[in-house]
């Protein structure tokens, strides 16, 4: 009798560990409500976030191992559960020349200079690029060479203006470099080394005054995160 | 006694499996009690923030922050813009969200923070602007994060690059031609003119008429100027003798409505109008228009005798305000006599057109 008892005892103690711990195993998932967050659900013995300068992993103890990190230069990755890693938010830029020097202009040319403007981002949507100039190609008296306004800078012409190649170009004509903003480049997504060449053209007429010309482009990327 | 023993021994394995199970159970709870609960958070997407520069170093550099927020609020309380490696972030953010207001709190050192306010922020698009600062030293990527009371959170980075700019410079030489000459009398003057000197025979001048470019066989003079000087030029006339002479004698040239029967000399601006007489071409920038000058400008066609007195000084003839190119002018030369100016075969003058710019 006394044994029976027992046994039944030893029994409950071991339904009691089972129902405890399986569901550690069978149920994990991400727990909130309205008012909580439990970010970590997977009921085995120890474990907590590993961190970095660049990435956060959860560890765990006890849990069943399938995978590992996996890292590249470029990517990062983990697998088996739980697997939690976190990319920052990175976006660089680069501008390969700022100064673009047309020399003297004629008639009789189209001068031309190119800049390439270069972004990489992991931009969930994206990034844009801008031109924004401080004025017109001008002179201290105010001259100036007058914005292309027909899509195309010809020679001859009077016309001032830019042009862009590479696929992320936002146009595929010539347009003004004005005190207005104008997009030149964007993607809708991550990128790596987006390269939009930007070449600025200058074509005078007769009638541009003698002078000196000069006028500041300012490139401005922005990721959208 | 053996029962009494057993039983004792049966009391104590079963207090020890209760206490077993108890801390079994004590143990599982407090894996459960263990797990961190957080207070809500929710994530910000599509973060951006447009900065009027990117270059490293720029001080004052303008801040346009804009995102979304998700569903589960309204949200209130302060949101913490921290953004790596900036630093002098100043002035008093203002902002806009969908149902709440958005007020600058603090702004220092790498540090933005506003309050969501009002009825609180609703899911829709949140702005944040006016605020400024200076750019890291160093160029890369710098990761902005969210954080504060109103719960929002999420990351975004910007981009700081050496050197942002492209001055494009060029040079434009000053230039300026001009071309004035005779032409047979009835012919246009035109932007393409191209001849050099000549003479305008007035013929046997005579007390019943006014002698005249053209009228007759009488040349009129062409003069073409194509400049770029950003003040414009101007187109002078002198004359050798001041008026038509023959050794003494001289027809003096004056300001004045030649009639028949009164001596006179001198030239104006045709006045006829339209493109045989004076024009430019159309270019862009706009070429400035010649515009007669002075007691050159007067009633001057074939029968209509207006002219400006000719002197030994340079005087402007026509002119313009500003770079033109081929701006042209037609110009007659006209001349009476009176009943008592000696008779000569040989009354002459030469003029001599002169075209300055002023660059």
């Amino acid at each position: 009798m006394a044994f029976k008892t027992h046994s039944r005892n030893i029994f409950k103690i071991f339904l009691a560990f089972v129902i405890l711990t399986i569901p550690k195993l069978a149920f994990g998932d991400t727990m909130t409500s309205g008012s909580f967050i439990i970010t970590s659900d997977d009921l085995t013995a120890g474990g907590g976030n590993i961190n970095s300068a660049s990435f956060i992993a959860e560890s765990d103890i006890g849990g069943k191992a399938t995978g590992e990190n996996i890292n590249s230069s470029s990517f990062k990755a983990c697998a088996g559960y739980p697997c939690t890693l976190t990319v920052n938010p990175s976006i660089t830029f680069t501008v390969s020349l700022n100064s673009i020097n047309f020399g003297t202009l004629t008639s009789s040319i189209m001068a031309t200079g190119t800049t390439t403007i270069t972004t990489t981002e992991n931009a969930t949507s994206g990034y844009i690029t801008t031109v924004v100039a401080d004025g017109h190609l001008r002179t201290a008296g105010g001259s100036f060479v007058p914005d292309v306004t027909d899509g195309s800078v010809t020679t001859g012409a009077g016309e001032y203006g830019i042009g862009l190649t590479g696929a992320a170009r936002a146009f595929a004509d010539d347009e003004s470099v004005t005190t207005t903003k104008r997009t030149v480049a964007s993607s809708a997504g991550a990128v790596t080394n987006s390269a939009v060449t930007v070449t600025f053209k200058a074509a005078i007429s007769n009638t541009v005054a003698a002078g000196s010309y000069s006028q500041i482009a300012t490139f401005i990327s922005t990721g959208t995160f | 006694m053996n029962n009494e023993r057993l039983n004792m021994n049966y009391k104590t394995k079963n207090f020890f499996a209760k206490i077993l199970t108890v801390a079994v159970i004590a143990v599982s709870v407090f894996q459960f009690g263990s797990l961190p609960a957080l207070a809500a958070t929710f994530t910000a997407t599509g973060i951006s923030d447009v900065m009027s520069r990117d270059q490293v170093n720029i001080t004052g550099v303008t801040h346009s922050v804009s995102m979304t927020l998700p569903s589960g609020g309204p949200f209130s309380g302060t949101l913490i813009l921290t953004y790596a490696n900036f630093t002098g972030f100043a002035g008093t953010a203002t902002g806009s969200c969908a149902g709440g207001t958005v007020t600058g709190t603090s702004s220092s050192a790498n540090v933005e923070t506003v309050t969501l306010g009002g009825s609180g922020c609703s899911a829709g698009a949140l702005t944040i602007t006016n605020f400024t600062g200076t750019n890291p030293s160093g160029a890369g990527s710098n990761t902005v994060t969210l954080t504060g009371t109103a719960n929002i959170v999420g990351s975004f980075a910007v981009t700081t690059v050496t050197l942002d700019q492209v001055t494009v410079s060029a040079t434009v030489n000053p230039t300026i031609t001009f071309n004035v000459g005779t032409q047979a009398s009835g012919t246009a003057c035109s932007g393409s003119y191209s001849g050099n000197g000549g003479t305008v025979g007035l013929g046997t001048l005579t007390t019943g008429a006014v002698a005249t470019s053209e009228n007759g066989s009488i040349n009129n003079i062409c003069s073409r100027l194509t400049t770029n000087a950003g003040t414009g030029a101007v187109v002078t006339v002198q004359s050798l003798n001041s008026g038509l002479k023959s050794g003494s004698d001289t027809i003096a040239s004056a300001t004045a409505t030649l009639v028949a029967g009164t001596s006179g000399y001198g030239v104006c601006d045709s006045s006829i109008g339209g493109s045989s007489e004076t024009g430019k071409d159309s270019t862009t920038p706009i070429s400035a228009s010649p515009t007669a000058v002075g007691t050159f400008a007067s009633s001057c066609t074939a029968s209509a005798h207006s002219v400006g007195a000719l002197t030994s000084s340079p005087q402007t003839i026509w002119n313009v305000s500003a770079a033109s190119s081929n701006a042209y002018y037609k110009i007659l030369v006209k001349a009476a006599i009176s009943g008592t100016v000696p008779a000569h075969s040989d009354y002459a003058d030469t003029l001599t057109f002169i075209a300055t710019g002023t660059f």
